[in-house]
């Protein structure tokens, strides 16, 4: 076996603490390592022992949570939809979940009431294109790439015509959630456990997912389920996008590029894509959102703009490069 | 020993048009079979049908006199195996790992290849002449490249019954020789089958010691290679005048040019 993909998964095992350290550590009060080791170990400063527990650890991790979520569920999607284009907000998930969310605040709704519409939301719009791509016809990738596509552009023209009517007041933080914000999220044990739940649930079925590139055909020739595979990871994909997308509205990029950077990095292989996916997606986001924070401090940025400012142009050098070597 | 795969009575149809009626032989170890027929007649339907890919309308179908639906997915896909028209790479892979992915039914769902799993499928990419390819990105490969590569992952499943659709697509003269020697004699020395859609007529004279000929309408014939390819049933089954040439006591079909 090739050696270079575990190396890069150790790589990453050792890059997302670093990544923690310095989301911890900088921002308008900054914080050195030396008082950093103090606050561990329970002897440092009132004020940063404060800081770092109760405002930048549950952020930094609902980060590391999210990008590893959203990573996890693009990979997912990908082989799903066998279309390297796919992302986790491909299928409409992210839309409903918007729809919902932004209904709920212009109605002034808050705190948890905000976080169920957006899980009610993402969750109607699984079932429904689950319900609609599998008809009675046969649940094929395309049927169900392109379910997904015209039921998120309905929820696009829905999203635009709230805006469009939405009291003054409103338009701010509606606009902040659709752009991806991670400043509100202050309870992360959710979104762990679903991350570890999901990452263990799609390692099962990892192997799997290399012999579904193949092809249905082939994957069934080689004895795997088809049906039932694409059912697991249909499920799998979009409960972790609903938990991410509830977490910190629709941050974008993350769930298409990593797995194509790893697979750049050439861990084409699931067994090792899907936690690699889950490290670098939660590094990246970690320290994408402590650059929201600190970039134009005290005020802050979505967290969404950054990822796409970063997304942008690493996807149009992935198109480029795929051009040239077809 | 019963024959490595039986078919009894089998109806096969796509939508409301019949591929075959009541069509029953049997394949034993060691043996080449080659489906004729025209384009659209089903031929791939019933290769499908026979490696347990697609129920047939009626009849049924035995590996080694145990029912196929009897069979569990797992054992089923280290029994048969297949090639298949065509294979399209959305994502990047090497060539090892592409080929690898034969080990599949082989091993259990958390474990990983083994030195042996490799060994086998090295032996498979030398076969097929790819050892030198082994790093490459299967996206990079030319069309005959990407054919043999399918070719080694087959031989990399190890089955015992080969389903093999248009396996020289793509391949140069060499290497559909190469490809359909190495096939024939691995089905000789392993005591495996061969069963494959071929459109050559000539590889299939060469090659193949039973032919299956698909008329259309469910009319169907089964046979010795060499008391069924004659001028008749070629022209009948073609649609298409077809001439036997004779050279060096071997007998050559081509589409007639009599009237050029």
């Amino acid at each position: 076996m090739a050696r270079r993909p575990f190396i890069i998964l150790l790589a990453l095992i050792l890059f997302a603490p670093g990544a923690l350290f310095f989301a911890l550590s900088v921002g308008s009060v900054a914080i050195n390592a030396e008082d950093f080791i103090a606050v561990v170990l329970g002897q440092g400063d009132a004020l940063h022992s404060q800081i770092i527990t109760q405002l930048r650890l549950p952020r930094a991790l609902a980060a590391f949570t999210c990008g590893g979520l959203l990573a996890l569920a693009g990979v997912l999607m990908q082989a799903l939809l066998r279309n390297p284009l796919a992302d986790p907000y491909i299928l409409g998930i992210s839309g409903g979940a918007a729809v919902a969310t932004l209904i709920a605040i212009m109605l002034g709704l808050g705190g948890l009431l905000l976080t169920g519409s957006a899980v009610l939301g993402a969750l109607l719009s699984m079932t429904l294109v689950f319900s609609l791509a599998h008809g009675q016809g046969s649940w094929t990738p395309t049927r169900l790439l392109l379910t997904g596509v015209v039921v998120a552009s309905g929820w696009g023209a829905i999203i635009s015509f709230l805006l469009a009517i939405a009291p003054q007041k409103n338009l701010h933080s509606m606009l902040f959630w659709l752009m991806g914000d991670l400043s509100y999220a202050k309870t992360y044990w959710p979104g762990i456990i679903s991350l570890g739940v999901g990452l263990l649930g799609s390692l099962m079925i990892s192997r799997n997912l290399n012999v579904l590139l193949q092809g249905d055909l082939q994957a069934h020739a080689l004895g795997v389920n088809v049906t039932r595979l694409r059912l697991s990871i249909y499920f799998i994909a979009s409960l972790l996008t609903a938990t991410a997308v509830t977490i910190a509205g629709s941050i974008g990029f993350i769930g298409l590029i990593i797995p194509h950077l790893l697979r750049l990095l050439g861990i084409n292989d699931h067994r090792l894509l899907l936690p690699c996916a889950v490290l670098l997606g939660g590094t990246l986001l970690v320290i994408a959102d402590t650059a929201a924070r600190i970039i134009i401090a005290p005020q802050q940025l979505p967290v969404g703009v950054i990822t796409a400012m970063m997304g942008v142009p690493v996807f149009l050098f992935l198109m480029q490069r795929s051009s040239r070597h077809p | 020993m019963s024959p490595l795969l039986v078919a009894e009575a089998l109806s096969v149809g796509i939508a409301d048009k019949s591929v075959c009626e009541q069509l029953t032989f049997s394949v034993n170890a060691g043996e080449c079979w080659g489906i004729l027929g025209i384009n659209g007649v089903g031929k791939t339907t019933l290769l499908h049908t026979l490696g347990g890919l697609r129920p047939p309308s009626l009849g049924n179908i035995t590996y080694q006199g145990e029912n196929i639906n009897a069979i569990p997915a797992q054992q089923l896909a280290q029994l048969r195996g297949f090639l298949f028209q065509e294979c399209n790479d959305p994502f990047s892979a090497t060539v090892m790992e592409t080929v690898l992915i034969g080990r599949h039914p082989h091993l259990k769902s958390w474990q990983w290849e083994s030195a042996n799993d490799i060994d086998i499928a090295n032996a498979a990419l030398a076969e097929a002449g790819l050892s030198d390819l082994a790093h490459r990105i299967v996206t990079t490969l030319s069309g005959g490249e990407r054919r043999r590569l399918a070719l080694a992952t087959l031989l990399t499943q190890q089955p015992r019954l080969f389903f093999l659709d248009e396996p020289t697509n793509h391949l140069d003269l060499q290497h559909q020789i190469q490809m359909m020697q190495l096939l024939t004699q691995r089905a000789k020395k392993q005591q495996a089958a061969l069963v494959m859609i071929l459109h050559d007529i000539n590889l299939a004279s060469r090659f193949c010691d039973q032919v299956l000929m698909l008329f259309g309408a469910g009319k169907t014939t089964t046979g010795p290679t060499k008391e069924l390819l004659t001028e008749n049933t070629l022209t009948e089954l073609y649609h298409y005048p077809v001439q036997r040439i004779d050279t060096n006591g071997h007998h050559l079909f081509v589409p007639s040019l009599r009237d050029l």
